[in-house]
């Protein structure tokens, strides 16, 4: 289903939990799971946060798949679990002039969970 | 494009987790597993997969012709599985399961997850089906449980069999609805039967809102059960995200389960507050003959009020305010220290400097001049006149007392303060002007209300 929202801000709805975590490096590789394929995350893997792209910034599912990673790591997140992908309009107002325009675009949200897994520690659990 | 297709290159462990087993394997991807084992998708998808095969009959006959001596045993078992399954004879049908399992190897998976489902369900066999579901999960991300490409059965009769089954289902439904009234039927325990829903819905959980409500409830459930084995891994796992669907209402719980922490700390960090005094009162020291009584009657002001910006432990105020002497207020700046705060009082001592003002009405024509000197006033009966030749300096502490703290609006880090506030202190008040003349000491008090936004 669409939903109609009027577009605000530049900044995607993040939730921390718990303590800011240091970013990863950047060449730091990172893994998802699309949760309608894969419904559960490792039981290993630490919560970094949950986040709603923004429509504003990451419209197509193309802008916000090159954004996920970029972003995770900066959250020091290297386990992105795609929870829901929304199909919503996003409506943008600008003046020329004096007169208001709208315009409307058909835009991707994604819902998501950023998660660190401690690599070394598995290890040594699989060990 | 499609989603499933721009995503698909990422998910590199996890959508291919369970169709069939992977390259060699990374540390990371090892770990997270957390040292589980992974075997294979839900069964649905891979049935759908293995339709794709396009088994015939003849084919089958052909297969059946040329199976390879090691995997012998195992075409047998599943030939007994197959007639004990046609039978409904679920003693032999769970041993063979057992022996099929013994069977099971790092490049052999002799007896798939979805097959055993789908025998589990049609015979009704209830606590199987519940433990295979638990291992299914509990290895579906595990992608160093097999070498590459193990062997896989797909080419015999009970193999048809599941095919088959699974094509006569309503797929526009998960299959939970269709078994539904047989599983609260049967003899399992109450326990048992929610968390057999949860596993089964659980494919769908992500597909469709309600059913990621209902598989979030009874995962809730199973793990409020203290008993369960399971119960820590599903509230990681399964029940976790699935709590974090709706990114409003998680960040509204979010900031109300970190509130007391985001309280404190903001103290002592500053914000806008604004108190209305309604009760004041207070007493004078030398000031006795401050204006003539049998000429003058002050007027009582109604609005007391301040207005103050805290930066940190400073604060700047200003303030209309009444004394303890009547009918004189004080309009004074103020600098004051937070000396004390917290989640629900604060204490603000403050000096202010300002000028008092008084505004007395005449009962009577009257004339007069400061000292007796200088350009006489006069003033006719009736009229009134503010008197602000002065000079004021208080001492005074503020008391808020704040009984709620709230979010404001939508902010996860700006609150409201609704607070009851007192002010106590005392002023030093000079007047010189032509009707009004003195100076002393009035401590006095104030209460009221206050609201705070920081």
């Amino acid at each position: 289903m669409a939903l109609f929202l009027v577009g605000c801000g530049s900044h995607a709805s993040f939730v921390l939990h718990g303590e800011a975590r240091q970013p990863l490096d950047p060449s730091a590789k990172v893994y998802y799971i699309y949760g309608p394929e894969t419904p559960l995350v490792p039981e290993n893997a630490e919560l970094v946060g949950s986040l709603e792209t923004n429509m504003a910034t990451q419209c197509t599912a193309d802008e916000v798949v090159a954004f996920l990673p970029d972003d995770a790591k900066k959250m020091g997140a290297n386990l992105i679990f795609v929870k829901k992908i929304m199909d919503k309009v996003y409506v943008q107002t600008y003046y020329v002039g004096t007169i208001m325009m709208t315009r409307t675009k058909n835009c991707k949200v994604f819902i998501v969970d950023y998660y660190y897994v401690p690599a070394g520690e598995a290890k040594n659990e699989n060990n | 494009m499609k989603i499933t297709s721009l995503l698909l290159p990422l998910l590199a462990f996890a959508v291919l987790a369970g169709a069939a087993p992977k390259k060699e394997l990374s540390d990371f991807e090892k770990s997270l597993i957390g040292g589980a084992s992974a075997e294979t998708q839900s069964g649905e998808a891979s049935a759908s997969e293995s339709d794709s095969t396009g088994s015939s009959l003849n084919e089958f006959e052909q297969s059946l012709a040329t199976v390879p001596s090691e995997y012998e045993d195992v075409y047998k078992l599943r030939e007994s599985m197959l007639e004990a399954v046609k039978s409904k004879n679920t003693t032999v049908v769970g041993q063979l399961a057992d022996e099929l399992a013994q069977k099971e190897t790092r490049s052999l998976i002799p007896l798939k997850d979805f097959e055993s489902e789908v025998i589990y369900l049609d015979l009704r066999m209830y606590d199987r089906l519940l433990d295979m579901l638990v291992k299914h999960y509990r290895n579906l991300l595990d992608t160093t449980r097999y070498d590459e490409n193990p062997k896989v059965i797909e080419d015999d009769g009970l193999f048809l069999y599941v095919v088959n089954r699974l094509e006569s289902r309503d797929k526009e439904r998960n299959v939970y609805y269709s078994v539904a009234a047989q599983i609260e039927g049967s003899n399992l325990s109450d326990e048992k039967k929610r968390k057999l829903e949860m596993f089964l819905l659980l494919r769908d959980a992500y597909r469709s809102d309600d059913v990621g409500v209902r598989v979030r409830d009874l995962a809730q459930s199973v793990t409020n059960g203290k008993d369960d084995p399971e119960s820590r891994w599903i509230a990681k796992s399964i029940l976790s995200p699935l709590t974090r669907m709706n990114m409003f209402a998680y960040n509204l719980e979010k900031r109300a389960e970190n509130k007391e922490e985001i309280i404190k700390g903001k103290l002592y960090t500053g914000g806008f507050g604004m108190n209305l005094f309604f009760l004041s009162g207070g007493m004078a020291f030398g000031m006795d003959d401050l204006y003539r009584s049998d000429l003058f009657e002050p007027e009582e002001t109604s609005i007391n009020l301040e207005f103050y910006l805290q930066i940190k432990r400073f604060a700047i105020s200003g303030e209309l305010l009444a004394s303890g002497i009547t009918g004189v207020n004080s309009y004074s700046l103020g600098l004051g220290y937070v000396a004390y705060d917290s989640r629900y009082l604060k204490v603000r001592p403050y000096v202010g400097l300002g000028m008092p003002a008084m505004i007395l009405e005449a009962k009577e024509r009257v004339y007069g001049s400061l000292h007796g000197e200088g350009e006489s006033e006069s003033m006719g009966e009736g009229n009134s006149e503010m008197y602000t030749e002065s000079l004021g300096l208080t001492l005074a502490v503020n008391v808020d007392f704040k009984f709620a703290t709230l979010f404001l609006f939508s902010s996860s880090s700006k609150f409201f303060s609704p607070s009851i506030v007192g002010k106590f202190g005392v002023s030093y008040i000079n007047f010189e002007d032509t009707f009004v003349y003195g100076s002393g000491v009035s401590p006095f008090f104030s209460l009221g209300l206050g609201m705070y936004l920081w």
